[in-house]
């Protein structure tokens, strides 16, 4: 592999994690937003689109491998993920009384925020071990 | 004459294959030379990215900052590269010198 995709690779996880803890935190900001007809809030997702890269192709070709196409990251929207809670004298509430809210777990968001934070650092970590790998092969034959 | 042809055939065999490392030589030389001007081209180029998404970052527009930091460590590993090169590229260049003659 050449050495512009190492670095693609933990670039790419970098962003995924970085994505995923700004999706909870505005998951977190919107948990308590009541919906309404001219604002529908809704809980965001991350979704991973494209091919997963084809690994084990990549290592039978070697070092003459080409740069694995790296899947797109996608934010949807959970748009069916409501709650509803009846407060006649909310001004979003509907004939009914009931106003609706995005379902948002704030416990699984918390962790997210966490998996993500750890996540992040393992790729800084993946990169500086590689860095340290192709700057110690400069080293060959000096001493 | 009539050695002629034999002459020429001879000196013929014996220029083809001295011509062709001597053609050979230069196309090295001068790939090697190609090939060093690629490699700078190259450092120059990822140190001018890192130096732009720096200015990108500083100036506050939507740049997230590992990337600035991976083009500046790409930018490092190409400089150090280009570094040992050189240094391999003169020490092999003073060994030859110092031959005594």
């Amino acid at each position: 592999m050449e050495n512009d995709s190492i670095f693609a690779i933990s670039r790419f996880g970098l962003n995924h994690e970085r994505l995923r803890a700004e999706v909870a935190a505005h998951n977190i900001a919107i948990a308590n937003t009541a919906r309404t007809d001219a604002n529908p809030i809704a809980a965001l997702r991350v979704v991973v689109q494209g091919a997963a890269p084809d690994f084990a192709a990549m290592v039978r070709a070697g070092a003459a491998s080409p740069a694995l196409p790296l899947p797109q990251l996608a934010v949807e929207q959970a748009t069916d993920a409501v709650r509803t809670v009846s407060d006649p004298s909310h001004p979003a509430a509907d004939g009914a009384g009931r106003v609706q809210y995005p379902r948002v777990e704030i416990a699984d968001e918390m962790t997210t925020l966490v998996a993500a934070t750890r996540g992040y650092e393992a790729n800084v970590k993946a990169i500086n071990t590689l860095r340290a790998m192709v700057l110690k092969a400069l080293e060959m034959g000096t001493r | 004459m009539s050695i002629d042809p034999i002459q020429g055939g001879a000196l013929s065999a014996a220029v083809i294959p001295a011509t062709q490392p001597a053609a050979a030589a230069p196309s090295t030389s001068a790939d090697f030379a190609a090939l060093l001007n690629q490699g700078l081209e190259r450092v120059d180029g990822s140190l001018q990215q890192a130096d732009a998404s720096l200015q990108a970052l500083a100036a506050g527009e939507t740049v997230a900052v590992h990337d600035v930091v991976i083009a500046m460590e790409q930018a490092r590993v190409a400089m150090q590269f280009a570094v040992e090169t050189r240094n391999r590229v003169v020490e092999a260049y003073q060994e030859f010198m110092r031959m005594q003659l």
